[in-house]
């Protein structure tokens, strides 16, 4: 297969269990994140890095909030904290990036692109919100946060979080910008946070609205839109297990499509954590993919090797 | 022709009066077009096809005000529009022999030049292009003070002010671009936006870390600046809006990454880049980049910029119209021109405040000494207005090219 793929980096990856967010924090976990993704390159690799900002984007509208009228500051909109969150992750991502590859003796091949994400008015997401964002909160602290008009949920068994409304991406904006810089052999950052959220009032003419994307959908969509034949999402775990945390927990190496969807709909892959990465495969493949990958971020290039990770297939292969 | 096109009717069928040489005409604007040919930077610019024909391309660039002027004119009037190109197949299968001989050219068609192949598609000089450049100073001390008022009350991380800039590159970029890619799309360009989060170089052993003066964050008053200052933040008056916090500001040595943002123009994109003048790195080793806690003016980041990008014109876009000596006397005089050796007079005599106009003119001097051929100093609203040289105060090198 071409050496060519979207590689998704989770914003939790950033974020190591137990730890804060500390900036300082952020950009070791940063560096941990991109070495294996910066030897790929350095083999050859042309690659498109997507990244998460559940926790980015949760800080920045939890400063707003706090802030409130206290400091003569503006209040951000949702969709302005995703913006802020895309510049910064941008920053700790593709500095750390760049540097790898710097010390590779590639240098100053990164280009890391402001990406809007055009969804629909109309998204029954609006009504239901779904997307963790922000810092985990204990049991006890739900009950104060509902009356803050918050929608809480619990997140993976790391704590409960506040969850905003995320709806299906349609298209890309920036599609056309990224290849440009793909050809022009740049390694591209795009489509932080799944994308700024915004419909399309004409053709070309844009309104943001207060959402978050789901990061993995959007690397599936932006895959399929640039001809990329292969997804990488880099998550918490070496391999996607079916039966989780239960005394039958099985890893899984290898599924098609069909095995995917069947497992979903048993409810294996549960939502706000393996079963939007397991639904941004199954579109992606269903849209042109060859290929999706899920693995750590540290064992990636072993994962792209074959030696671990879970790959989803067509069910029949190209 | 004139700015404006007189309209009238003539047996119920409008017509359009034109002003021109060598004789005024008459048209239906329903039937006329504008046809616009050969305005691309080949042409136009040094180092392109024209100058490898012998011809004076300064001369050849004097026509570009009154034709900008006659463009606007007509697009007011609602008229079609048309440019023309000349650009051949990167293999030149489209280029005839006895025009690639023509001339017996040392430099011709197909060949490098400093804008890449000369008269091919998809190469620099077959384009027009722009790149804008943006400031942060309120949204990075509002990001700033927002990560400082929240402090340890809330579970969130505290940022540095290298990380402040790169969230309102992300912020100002969203902003920005999304305002003019939606612009663009009424005008039916779609999607030719591109904003790239830029970091610049500074020098670590710079005196400004030791010396704070870019102005950050909101305005405060007289009365509020002794407690700021207990906060061991550095106040400054404000060119007399009030007082505001002040932070270091070290000289931009190098943009990362103009080779991606020439990649963007090349591909025919506008590019919004070195957003706050860029976040603040030092360069370890080569290639290797840490951040520092700095804020850089985006005025001469864009000078830089500009120059390595070998764009001809720098356009800075402030709260004037024009630039001013003696501001706010009695004898204050707003400027048209000045050479780049008047504008460094006026600024050692004080004539431009530090963080204000000052650090505008500095870097249109930086522009112009890397091999800028013009910069210009205007209001936003009159921006066009001011390209085509209705107004707007622009500086040149001493001794034009």
């Amino acid at each position: 297969m071409e050496r060519r793929a979207v590689i998704a980096v989770g914003g939790n990856a950033l974020i190591l269990e137990g730890q804060s967010g500390t900036i300082a924090e952020q950009f070791e976990n940063a560096r941990a994140s991109v070495r294996d993704i910066a030897s790929l390159i350095a083999d050859g690799w042309e690659v498109v890095v997507t990244h998460g900002n559940g926790p980015q984007v949760g800080f920045i509208l939890l400063r707003s909030e706090s802030v409130g009228t206290s400091v003569p500051v503006p209040q951000l909109s949702l969709d302005m904290c995703v913006a802020d969150s895309q510049g910064g992750i941008g920053y700790i991502l593709g500095n750390s990036l760049a540097s790898e590859l710097g010390r590779l003796g590639l240098r100053d091949r990164v280009a890391c692109v402001i990406t809007h994400t055009v969804v629909a008015r109309d998204d029954p997401a609006f009504q239901k919100p779904s997307k963790p964002i922000g810092p985990w909160y204990t049991a006890e602290q739900v009950a104060a946060k509902q009356r803050l008009g918050w929608t809480m949920i619990e997140d993976a068994g790391r704590g409960y979080r506040r969850v905003v409304p995320s709806p299906q991406p349609l298209r890309i904006v920036e599609v056309r910008q990224i290849g440009a810089l793909l050809e022009g052999g740049f390694v591209v950052i795009a489509a932080g946070g799944g994308g700024i959220p915004v419909v399309e009032r004409e053709p070309g003419v844009y309104e943001g609205v207060e959402a978050v994307i789901d990061k993995d959908r959007a690397s599936g969509l932006l895959a399929a839109a640039l001809g990329i034949p292969m997804l990488i999402v880099s998550t918490g775990v070496d391999k996607v297990a079916v039966h989780f945390r239960r005394p039958d927990q099985r890893f899984l190496d290898r599924m098609t499509v069909s095995e995917a969807r069947r497992y979903l709909e048993a409810g294996e892959f549960p939502p706000g954590s393996m079963g939007p990465k397991i639904q941004a495969a199954i579109t992606f493949l269903e849209h042109g993919g060859r290929e999706a990958l899920i693995t750590s971020p540290v064992r990636l290039k072993e994962a792209v090797a074959g030696a671990t990770g879970t790959r989803i297939v067509p069910d029949r292969p190209a | 022709m004139t700015d404006r096109l007189e309209r009238g009717e003539q047996g119920g069928t409008e017509v359009i009066s034109v002003q021109a040489e060598p004789y005024d005409f008459e048209a239906d604007p329903k039937t006329a077009a504008l046809l616009i040919i050969d305005m691309q930077r080949d042409f136009v610019y040094r180092g392109g096809f024209g100058e490898a024909l012998g011809n004076d391309t300064s001369l050849l660039l004097k026509a570009v005000p009154p034709t900008a002027r006659v463009l606007k004119a007509v697009r007011e009037a609602g008229i079609f529009v048309a440019h023309t190109r000349e650009g051949h197949r990167p293999d030149l299968s489209d280029l005839p022999r006895a025009k690639k001989e023509r001339g017996h050219l040392k430099v011709g068609i197909g060949d490098p030049g400093p804008m890449g192949r000369i008269l091919v598609r998809g190469e620099h000089g077959h384009d027009i292009e722009v790149v804008v450049t943006h400031g942060n100073g309120p949204q990075v001390g509002f990001i700033l003070l927002r990560s400082e008022s929240v402090g340890t009350s809330v579970p969130v991380p505290q940022l540095s002010l290298d990380m402040c800039v790169a969230d309102s590159q992300g912020g100002i970029g969203y902003i920005l671009g999304n305002s003019l890619a939606s612009e663009l799309g009424r005008l039916g360009l779609r999607d030719r936006v591109a904003c790239v989060i830029t970091h610049t170089v500074v020098a670590r052993d710079d005196p400004a870390f030791q010396k704070p003066s870019k102005p950050i964050g909101p305005w405060y008053t007289a009365e509020q600046v002794a407690a700021k200052q207990r906060l061991g933040w550095t106040m400054i008056e404000d060119a007399g809006r009030g007082y505001r916090r002040v932070v270091p500001s070290p000289q931009p040595l190098r943009i990362v990454e103009v080779r991606q943002i020439g990649a963007l123009l090349e591909g025919g994109f506008v590019v919004i880049a070195a957003g706050g003048g860029g976040i603040p790195v030092v360069e370890r080793e080569p290639g290797v980049y840490e951040g520092v806690e700095a804020v850089i003016d985006k005025d001469r980041a864009s000078g830089l910029l500009a120059a390595a990008l070998g764009i001809p014109m720098l356009i800075v876009s402030t709260g004037v119209d024009k630039v001013a000596v003696h501001f706010r006397r009695p004898d204050q005089r707003f400027l048209d021109r000045m050479t780049v050796s008047e504008a460094r007079r006026y600024l050692e005599a004080g004539e431009f405040p530090p963080g204000s106009m000052g650090p505008k003119i500095q870097a249109a001097i930086t522009f112009l000494e890397h091999g800028g051929r013009e910069a210009l100093i205007t209001s936003p609203v009159r921006l066009k207005e001011a390209v085509a040289g209705a107004t707007g105060t622009r500086i040149v090198p001493d001794r034009p090219a």
